[in-house]
């Protein structure tokens, strides 16, 4: 790798660095955020949850109250038939009264059904008899109910409550439009009131009530007797998702948070239920707004923060990329030749030994100064140094980019050139050819060195195509063929495979 | 090196800064948020009452219509108070001598000289006419309601009685829609042995069906146009006579024992009911398989009088307590002639005055309805029909002559007493309304 790749290389592992730091953060700000969102919001939800479930309890008990007060009103104004023998013992299929007292008496019962019912929207007040004859408003659609007849024993059954003697019924013969109060007075009359279901909209009037929230009067089977949504039919089972979770509800109050609804149930004084509803996500609209408002916040957060990081990165990595840069140049570079260091000179040219590319050849170029030290002794340490500056200075201008050069020592460098499109002799020719320009170059340069105290240059070469050869063996072949020259007479190049043929 | 270490210090600060000013901000918006008074103003709807009487079908689609009305207008809330006719009356005295009466009422045509007589009794409909449109009713249709110069009420329908058998009853008699009051004795004859009856009808139809029989007989009126009773105790002892004939012959049920059930099921043959009720006793009956006729006026040949009459079905007037007389008149509008509500009313109460509302009905096929043709009947006798008397429809007159008729139905007096203990009852009934 050329130092100007290495050096970009630095740069960016450094900023890669930086941005992993950043992604961490940014990691960790949403982490945190959902965390905080979902155990922090998580426990605001229960709390709404808890107390709408509160506020829709005091709802519903207070509009049991209000259905319990309509139901008592009525049942107390049937009970002011009471108030006269002739009326409440009357029995209209005594075949002992004459005809005349009949009509009398049916007068006077139809005179105090019409004082005591006149302010009140009955569809029905009347005394029915055993043979179904009746006295007062018995409407014509109550009539239609029972077109065989059987009215009278058809109510009988919803006589219940055996202290009061009195009960309460709805979907009589299919009819949902009312509700029907049955009291009996004597052994052969009951007494039915009715009124319109649509009257309990005034019964069920709150004020301020939840919006989306549903308010039903049920019958002991689950019907609907009145729902606040007139979409839903009269008549008909409450829905099974309400239904359900109030199976085996026996007390008079209870409340229910389920996934899907808020629930409420109370039980009216004859047995009905008035039952409160409304869809847990109603409640928790604003709660989950307010969720995915904070998820996105930290979304935005997060992405913002990264944004910025990266501006930060790169306004970081300019001045931080020269500081690498020179930090890497020092540990890297011999800041006396300019060449590698020997390590990284090993670093680099085992770096490209592994690369297993074939048909390369390698040339591995081991220089030494001859009698350098006499420059050193005669000129003194500070001229040596410079000799070494020189040198570097010569082999780094007569070589390019493509080729290592490092200072493994003292006078001691070493070249790397690796040939990929030449063939061996080829190389070997060029490599030849390459050294009698540096020998030369050598000569000239340090001609007054030479003269002074004999300063030349001695090399060994070791050219070889071997797919992965390691450093030693390049080392320690260049190293030989340089003892070679320096022992046959110095200031020449010596090819490791030359002295080979000549040992043979 | 300098210059970078004071740029990294600037740009700490500037962080510092604007997360500083961030947080101040947000904490200051929501001090503002809890600090705010919150004020909403709620706008309370004008609430007014009104009231009617009649059977299911009138109760259910008035309810109806009273939400559509609602709908259209949503500020302005109507409670309801309904029930019955019979005790209706004895309701509407309370609230009127009590001055707590609905704001839109449904009245009876009596009514108009029973709590009105100078025209007081009920608002003005004129001065509400920038809400109410007066100009669906003709001059002759508004002046039933004219009371001393001033509207009291509207007309809904122009009602007058009919007649409906059940043609199966009829046949397994062999007998023939009846014309004449012969025919109705006749009829009878044949029906006592089983115990059935020719007609049942209410305590008012009953007493209006004999001041028939006695105009028609006598060739004069019982009541004078301005509500006196001119009938004398020959008279009454007439009627009082024919009454009881009638019961003893199975031409009438008696009317304590008429029920709508003993019709339905053929113990009764026919009903003598206003044409508002053709619901009830028309379609009703039809409904159930069996095959219904309506009869023209029985009538005596060689009469002078006709000894029927016509008068406007109900009314719609608005109290003269009302303190929203706007919001009332309203109302009062709608009922008569918008569209939506003419729907839902059809000819329930008859054939409807308001042009407004004949337009809406004939667009929807109005002449096939029963009230319909009834009325069209009662138009090919409107000659020989006059203008009802509200005394007749009196509910204190007409009980005073229930409880002294049944004195001599039930052989507790002489006809002659009775004739006479009655008509000096109905007289009291008449002075005390004076």
């Amino acid at each position: 790798m050329l130092k100007k790749e290495r050096k970009v290389e630095s740069g960016e592992r450094f900023r890669w660095f930086l941005i992993e730091i950043l992604v961490v953060f940014a990691a960790i700000i949403l982490i945190v955020t959902v965390f905080l969102d979902f155990v922090i919001l998580g426990r605001s939800r229960s709390a709404l949850q808890q107390t709408s479930s509160e506020l829709i309890a005091a709802n519903s008990r207070q509009l049991e109250l209000n259905i319990n007060s309509y139901l008592e009103r009525v049942e107390t104004i049937s009970t002011l038939l009471f108030s006269d023998e002739s009326i409440y013992l009357y029995d209209a299929t005594d075949p002992g009264i004459e005809e005349y007292n009949k009509v009398k008496n049916e007068e006077t019962i139809n005179n105090r059904i019409v004082d005591i019912g006149l302010m009140e929207n009955y569809s029905d007040f009347g005394i029915i008899y055993s043979d179904d004859h009746h006295v007062g408003w018995i409407s014509h659609g109550t009539e239609d109910l029972f077109p065989e007849g059987g009215i009278y024993e058809a109510f009988s059954k919803y006589i219940v409550n055996e202290k009061k003697n009195d009960g309460w019924c709805f979907g009589i013969g299919g009819n949902t439009d009312r509700m029907f109060y049955v009291k009996r007075l004597n052994p052969n009359a009951i007494l039915v009131a009715s009124t319109y279901t649509r009257e309990l909209l005034s019964v069920f009037i709150y004020p301020e009530q939840l919006e989306g929230m549903t308010v039903r009067l049920v019958d002991a089977e689950d019907g609907i007797i009145f729902s606040s949504n007139f979409e839903e039919e009269i008549g008909k089972k409450i829905p099974f998702e309400i239904a359900g979770q109030l199976k085996n509800d026996l007390g008079t109050s209870r409340s229910v948070i389920t996934r899907d609804y808020i629930i409420n149930s109370n039980l009216c004084s004859n047995s009905w239920r008035v039952i409160c509803s409304i869809p847990t996500k109603i409640i928790l609209n604003e709660n989950i707004k307010l969720r995915l408002f904070t998820l996105r916040a930290s979304g935005i957060m997060a992405i913002l923060f990264a944004l910025l990081g990266l501006v930060m990165i790169r306004r970081l990595s300019r001045p931080m990329d020269g500081m690498v840069s020179s930090l890497q140049e020092r540990a890297e570079v011999d800041r006396l030749s300019g060449v590698m260091n020997k390590a990284t000179f090993e670093e680099e040219v085992t770096e490209r030994l592994t690369d297993s590319s074939k048909n390369r050849i390698l040339a591995f170029v081991m220089l030494d100064m001859d009698n350098f030290k006499q420059v050193n002794d005669k000129l003194g340490h500070a001229y040596g140094d410079q000799v070494i500056i020189r040198v570097g200075e010569l082999l780094r201008s007569m070589y390019e980019d493509d080729t290592r050069i490092g200072r493994l020592g003292g006078d001691e460098f070493a070249l790397f050139t690796e040939f990929t499109d030449l063939k061996y002799d080829d190389a070997e020719r060029s490599v030849k050819e390459q050294m009698k320009k540096v020998m030369n170059a050598f000569a000239g340069e340090f001609h007054k060195e030479r003269e002074q105290c004999d300063v030349s240059l001695s090399a060994g070469v070791y050219l070889t195509d071997k797919e992965k050869p390691d450093f030693n063996e390049l080392y320690q072949k260049a190293d030989k063929a340089l003892y070679n020259s320096k022992n046959t007479g110095k200031s020449r190049f010596t090819f490791y495979d030359e002295l080979q043929g000549g040992l043979s | 090196m300098k210059e970078y270490r004071r740029q990294r210090i600037a740009m700490l600060i500037l962080i510092i800064l604007i997360v500083a000013g961030s947080v101040a901000i947000i904490v200051k918006l929501d001090e503002a948020k809890v600090n705010t008074v919150s004020v909403t103003d709620r706008q309370d709807e004008v609430r007014i009452r009104m009231s009617w009487w009649g059977n299911d079908g009138r109760h259910k689609y008035t309810m109806e219509g009273v939400d559509v009305f609602h709908m259209k207008n949503p500020g302005i809330a109507v409670d309801y108070r309904y029930g019955e006719w019979n005790g209706y009356e004895k309701r509407t005295k309370v609230w009127m001598e009590s001055h707590t009466e609905t704001d839109v009422m449904q009245i009876n045509y009596a009514w108009l000289d029973q709590y009105s007589p100078d025209g007081n009794g009920f608002y003005d409909l004129n001065k509400l006419a920038d809400y109410i449109d007066l100009d669906n009713f003709t001059e002759e249709e508004k002046s039933y309601g004219m009371k001393n110069g001033k509207l009291n009420a509207l007309p809904i329908a122009m009602n007058s009685h009919t007649f409906y058998y059940n043609q199966d009853v009829l046949d397994k008699y062999g007998l023939k829609v009846p014309e004449t009051w012969d025919d109705l004795l006749n009829m009878g004859k044949a029906m006592a042995p089983d115990g059935k009856y020719v007609l049942g009808m209410s305590k008012k139809q009953m007493f209006l069906l004999l001041l028939s029989y006695y105009e028609q007989t006598y060739g004069k009126q019982m009541f004078s146009q301005d509500g006196g009773l001119v009938i004398d105790e020959e008279g009454m002892t007439f009627i009082l006579d024919f009454y009881k004939r009638m019961i003893d012959e199975h031409v009438s049920c008696p009317i304590e024992l008429f029920e709508r059930s003993k019709y339905m099921s053929g113990e009764i043959a026919g009903a003598m009911c206003w044409i508002s009720d053709t619901k009830i006793y028309c379609d009703g009956l039809a409904e159930t398989g069996a095959k219904v006729v309506r009869a023209s006026y029985p009538k005596l040949n060689g009469s002078k009088l006709s000894g029927w009459y016509i008068k406007p079905a109900t009314m719609w007037a608005i109290s003269a307590d009302t303190v929203h007389p706007e919001e009332a008149a309203k109302l009062l509008d709608y009922l008569l002639n918008d569209p939506d509500m003419v729907k839902l009313q059809q000819t329930e109460k008859g054939v409807p005055v308001s042009s407004a509302a004949i337009k809406t009905l004939s667009e929807e096929g109005l002449s096939e309805t029963n009230e319909y043709k009834a009325t069209m009947e009662l138009n090919k006798n409107i000659e020989s029909l006059n203008l009802m008397i509200p005394n007749m429809e009196n509910e204190k007159i007409i009980d005073a002559f229930k409880v002294g008729a049944d004195e001599y139905i039930f052989d507790k007096q002489s006809v002659e007493e009775c004739a006479r203990n009655t008509l000096d009852a109905m007289k009291k009934a008449i002075s005390g309304e004076k």
